[in-house]
């Protein structure tokens, strides 16, 4: 019976040729599996090539090798006569497939495993070749079906072998999709939870979406981004490192590699040892994220609710509520005026940005190491803020008028001029008031912004920008809105002069900023300015020789800031801190200590919340005596070029960033603390828990 | 049978960037969650207990395999009888594979002879998140000192034919009695396998 069927098939390899070097395909529920054969005829001694293909529903997805975080490698188990050596699977380059928090490696799709058979040189001619193959594979969408069954292909040994052009092809093809071995330097370090990858001598592509596929799944953590620094000989990728490092890893470690060539995803199968980081260089580029890090839609939404709550910021409510006010008297008036008007708001935000980001660039491009907040590493600039923020101040309190002295000027009288021009100047003042507030969420997105080709950037910023003046011109075009606003009355001023208070807070405190850029002298040339100022405006109140030299008074004033200097730093850390500095963090952890390092400025807020309600507590301090951790301090309020590439290695562009550094380890990267601290949170990670 | 409903958002005191890993050795005594009853369970209620969480469900083929073959409740019955506290816990999402309402669970265990010691539905996916559980089986002991001792598979062979049960090295098992015989856990750490956790996106 077996010889009939035998027969038969041959008859229909003599008859019928394609169909039987395919197997019949058999439907195991959501996928259709059959083996192709790249030869009809196999000549003794001749190699072969026999591929699964599986066609799988759509949406469906198998298993590739490791299956990442859950799932079932697929698994073809051969029986072959003895005259045959079977090989191993060419797996295809597998995808991430995220599920949730959960990251699989697999296929969609029909791919195709390849499987290279030899036949042995002694084999009788005229014989055939039976191969079964029996194949389990783990099927998944929402729900996970195993599905298994039997695959038979029948070929013919001959003194000649004959191709089957369209399988071959399709084969090999498949074959050199795949990825393939590449012999490169390659080296990885654990330390802790965190995991570093280097790769040196790297092929043509585009790297800068690098993915490290293990073998071995318990080497790191599949459902963590990697994330990728390119670095002039290399790249590097880091990541957290799974339980398999608790044993360590003895042998080197194989996994494959993928990066874009010409906008098509290759991979490279590439051989890690454990041992010391490669030098790569990556100082000198910037780092780019991939996996489930922040994306430019991600970075996009960010900046775009960063804005938004920008508006709460105690610097920038004052100039927002004020403006509403005047706008809920336009409404009184006319609906047209509030929306002209909230254009012309939302015009100037969108100036004021763009020159912020113009010139950001421009410095940029002249290779100077930049980020968000380098407006207030300048102590002129700083100066010239703190006193356009006491302006406002005086002019909320009444101590001069712009616009008419009655309540009905409040708002309008802001920035300096009724009508647009003052609306679109409003604009201006709201953001360069709302600079130093940057909420701390929106440090990710900026970051990630200045990372990107300028396109991206002017993206992030314009979403920024719209975030920023969203609710004013929400204000003037939802109906209700504007006439539920409570109606214009002497309490305005009131409310104006109490607004004012929260205005020379924020100037007191860019004062303190310069005192620490430019020292007391600095500090004080800004006083005297203020005074000038505050005399101007006093005097613009008279008529006459007197108005004019109150003129000549706001030029001194706004003079008197280019004359601060920068100057060093007083040197009066607390003891137990130090200056940060690369040279001192390897030094002290060659030591064996641990470091912590804050990466920080005086102009930011965030970071001073977080040294004032967080390190400076004594559950803290004890903590970083008790552990022996050293504190670093890299002070980012002037401009510092190391610091600025220290911040762009972790993907930052601004401060605050920590980073801990565990004793005892050699890993190349920190692991960085979020932005908002806790106490809790920094006492267990120095306590190592 | 106990039935423990997590309702609403549960507040965990443990905080877990993103999606990291548990570490072994971690003491999970800080862990509460609160119901939506407003009450607030904490596993420190069990402390002085041996603790093992079972992720599950029904409808997965590998939680098939220890099901049907009895090998799950067995393992269930030793070890409570022993005096430890299994919770089996369900974190898929209403409408996904494996979610079950309370009746739903009754059913189940009666249907399955289910010997945990309760059944926590965690809709939300916050104890699943906890403890980065990410398959169904995946299983977690704590130990009477309330320390996380062990967390993986619950055996050595990942497929779904409940033929390879015999002869496979059950993982809990054995640190099950490693605990009984004072001794630390030998294998702390495997990978586990399964179908994926149904947490919502």
């Amino acid at each position: 019976m077996r010889a009939l069927f035998l027969t038969l098939l041959l008859w229909l390899t003599a008859t019928t040729g394609a169909l039987a070097t395919s197997s019949l395909p058999i439907d195991t529920g959501k996928v259709e599996a059959s083996l192709l054969s790249s030869h009809y005829t196999v000549a003794p001694g001749e190699t072969f090539q026999i591929a699964l293909k599986t066609e799988l529903d759509d949406h469906w997805h198998t298993y590739w090798r490791n299956p990442g975080d859950s799932g079932e490698p697929v698994q073809i188990n051969w029986t072959v006569p003895g005259t045959v050596t079977t090989g191993d699977i060419v797996w295809p380059l597998p995808a991430p497939i995220p599920t949730g928090p959960i990251i699989n490696y697999g296929f969609e799709g029909a791919p195709l495993f390849p499987v290279d058979f030899t036949l042995a040189a002694d084999a009788a001619i005229g014989s055939v070749i039976e191969v079964e193959a029996d194949v389990y594979y783990l099927v998944c969408k929402d729900i996970c079906i195993p599905e298994n069954g039997t695959l038979r292909i029948i070929l013919q040994v001959a003194d000649e072998s004959e191709l089957n052009d369209r399988n071959a092809a399709a084969i090999a093809e498949a074959i050199n999709v795949a990825p393939r071995a590449l012999a490169i330097p390659a080296a990885m370090q654990a330390n802790g939870a965190a995991l570093s990858l280097q790769f040196s001598d790297l092929p043509a592509g585009d790297f800068s979406n690098a993915y490290f596929f293990p073998y071995d799944n318990t080497l790191l953590i599949h459902s963590d981004p990697q994330t990728v620094s390119l670095g002039e000989s290399g790249i590097q990728i880091d990541t957290t490192a799974s339980f398999g490092w608790g044993e360590g890893f003895s042998e080197p470690q194989q996994g494959v590699l993928a990066f874009d060539v010409k906008g098509v995803r290759t991979g490279r199968i590439v051989t890690i040892a454990t041992g010391p980081a490669l030098s790569v260089s990556v100082d000198s580029l910037l780092p780019t994220t991939s996996g489930a890090s922040i994306t430019l839609w991600g970075a996009i939404f960010g900046a775009l609710i960063g804005g938004l709550i920008l508006n709460l910021m105690p610097c920038v409510f004052p100039v927002f509520s004020l403006k509403a006010l005047s706008l809920a008297k336009s409404a009184h008036g006319e609906r047209k005026t509030a929306r002209r008007e909230a254009w012309a708001y939302a015009g100037g935000v969108f100036a004021t940005f763009a020159v912020l980001v113009i010139a950001l660039m421009v410095v940029k491009a002249g290779g100077a190491a930049m980020g968000w907040g380098f407006q207030l590493q300048n102590p002129i600039i700083v100066g010239l803020l703190a006193l356009l923020l006491f302006a406002v101040g005086l002019n909320l309190i009444g101590v001069f008028d712009v616009a008419g002295g009655s309540y009905q000027g409040a708002g309008a009288g802001l920035a300096g001029k009724g009508g647009l021009t003052g609306s679109f100047f409003t604009g201006t003042l709201a953001v360069l008031v709302a600079t130093p507030c940057t909420a701390p969420f929106m440090a990710s997105a900026i970051g990630y912004a200045l990372a990107q080709p300028i396109f991206f950037t002017v993206l992030v910023f314009a979403a920024l920008a719209a975030g920023f003046a969203a609710p004013f011109v929400l204000l003037a075009y939802a109906p209700g809105l504007l006439t539920k606003l409570p109606k214009p009355g002497p309490w305005m001023v009131r409310l104006r002069e109490v607004l004012a208070f929260p205005m020379f807070a924020a100037a007191i405190w860019l004062v303190w900023v310069i005192g620490n850029q430019a020292g007391v002298d600095g500090m004080a040339l800004i006083l005297l300015a203020m005074l000038a100022l505050a005399l101007a405006v006093w005097l613009l109140q008279r008529t006459g020789l007197w108005r004019w030299i109150g003129v000549v008074m706001i030029v001194l004033a706004m003079a008197l800031p280019f004359a601060a200097r920068t100057a060093p730093p007083s040197g009066s850390v607390d003891l137990s801190m130090e200056a940060w500095s690369p040279e001192r963090v390897a030094e002290l952890r060659a030591g064996g200590q641990a470091v912590f390092v804050d990466f920080t400025a005086d102009w930011c807020v965030t970071c001073k919340v977080n040294e004032r309600l967080v390190m400076k507590t004594d559950a803290v301090k004890q903590a970083f005596a008790d552990t022996n951790t050293a504190f670093l301090i890299a002070d980012w309020t002037n401009k510092n070029d190391m610091i600025a590439r220290e911040l762009e290695s972790y993907g930052r562009a601004g401060v605050p960033l920590y980073l801990y550094f565990p004793s005892g380890d050699n890993v190349v990267k920190g692991q960085v603390l979020p932005q908002v601290l806790t106490v809790d949170r920094v006492v267990n990670m120095l306590k190592g828990s | 049978m106990k039935m423990i409903t997590f309702a609403t958002a549960a507040v965990l005191a443990l905080s877990t960037p993103a999606f990291a890993k548990i570490t072994t050795g971690t003491s999970v005594a800080d862990m509460t969650v609160v119901d939506s009853n407003g009450a607030s369970h904490n596993l420190s209620d069990f402390a002085g207990k041996r603790v093992v969480l079972e992720w599950t469900n029904e409808g997965c083929p590998y939680v098939k395999k220890h099901y049907n073959s009895n090998n799950m409740q067995d393992l269930q019955r030793d070890a409570t009888a022993d005096g430890a506290v299994w919770l089996a816990v369900i974190s898929s999402v209403p409408g996904k594979q494996g979610h079950k309402d309370n009746v739903q669970v009754v059913n189940w265990t009666a249907q399955h002879d289910v010997a945990a010691t309760a059944v926590i539905l965690d809709e939300e996916g916050t104890l699943g998140h906890a403890f980065s559980a990410r398959t169904t089986p995946h299983m977690y002991i704590i130990d009477e000192d309330q320390t996380l001792v062990y967390q993986g598979a619950i055996d050595d062979n990942s497929s779904s034919n409940p033929a390879t049960i015999d002869g496979a090295t059950n993982y809990v098992r054995e640190a099950l009695a490693s605990l009984d015989a004072g001794e630390a856990v030998a294998v702390t750490d495997t990978q586990p396998y399964g179908c994926s956790v149904k947490y919502s996106r």
